[in-house]
């Protein structure tokens, strides 16, 4: 049975997504390796905001949703964020791919997999073949910020500037 | 022509030329890689130019088939050159690892090490 996660959770163990590392400039002379993230480890000693999008490249992830973190990094790292994560249902081919479309060169945002929807099924929010959208922040490992947004082409609960309010 | 190149197949295998040759050139590589297949061959020139059986050599380590040297030299771009000098992580020319088929960087820094190694095994020569 899922448990879903709220605010005063521990974030749970055993996470992990794979992602492939940003090549930022060297993009036409070098490959980026494919890294499996141990989230619940990584996240025992960061701030982190994790967002989930339904796909990467559909519309309103692409229009507003990643564009709401790239305008806002500058407050989000101003308010403690180390990291910003975006998962989605997509393998992290797909997820790295859609990283340098939307110009993220470095590891400000991080585009990774959660393959096979195994995070987002523990928690209970998918939909069908896909995550649901939302963000979670973990501050040291403990949940400070967990929420769905469930009106279609929203991102009120999961973007950026709803993100921002919470921290 | 025999490939002067060490394939490299096992965390051990390269730490046994580490310990047994004085500079170590390493290219960390994935076959998948169009960069990588891409500066090979002038990385095995760069063997075949340099190579001197216990003072230099040149290893390639597929990233795929040893994960855990890759976690070891935190690779996470291919391919990656890094530097060693009696078995410890060197800068080569200024760069202690190069990422990206950058050739002029490699080259830079394979024929300083180079240079270095054949110096050395002259002297040792001169002292037998």
């Amino acid at each position: 049975m899922a448990q879903e996660l709220k605010a005063g959770d521990s974030f749970p163990d055993n996470v992990s997504f794979t992602y492939v590392a940003p090549t930022g400039e060297l993009d036409l002379t070098a490959c980026g390796l494919p890294i499996q993230y141990n989230a619940s480890e990584e996240f025992k000693n960061k701030k982190v905001v994790l967002v989930a999008v339904p796909g990467a490249f559909t519309p309103t992830c692409q229009v507003q949703h990643v564009t709401s973190y790239l305008t806002k990094i500058g407050e989000l790292k101003a308010r403690g964020v180390d990291q910003v994560i975006f998962i989605a249902s997509n393998d992290h081919w797909v997820m790295a791919a859609w990283g340098k479309a939307n110009g993220v060169k470095d590891d400000s945002i991080l585009f990774m997999s959660d393959a096979g929807l195994a995070f987002s099924k523990s928690i209970g929010w998918i939909q069908g073949d896909r995550t649901q959208r939302y963000a979670i922040i973990v501050d040291h490992g403990k949940v400070v910020y967990a929420d769905v947004d469930n009106v279609r082409g929203s991102i009120e609960k999961s973007g950026a500037e709803g993100v921002l309010a919470k921290l | 022509m025999a490939d002067a190149v060490k394939h490299i197949g096992s965390a051990s295998e390269f730490n046994t030329l580490l310990a047994s040759t004085q500079y170590v050139v390493a290219d960390f590589y994935a076959d998948w890689c169009p960069p990588c297949k891409a500066i090979a061959p002038k990385y095995a020139e760069l063997a075949a130019q340099h190579d001197i059986p216990s003072y230099i050599a040149f290893a390639k380590v597929n990233v795929d088939k040893v994960q855990s040297l890759a976690g070891e030299y935190g690779i996470t771009a291919m391919p990656s050159f890094i530097f060693f000098k009696d078995g410890k992580r060197v800068k080569a020319n200024g760069s202690l690892k190069i990422e990206g088929a950058d050739w002029p960087k490699l080259k830079a820094a394979a024929d300083k090490m180079g240079k270095l190694a054949a110096a050395k095994a002259d002297k040792d020569e001169d002292l037998k």
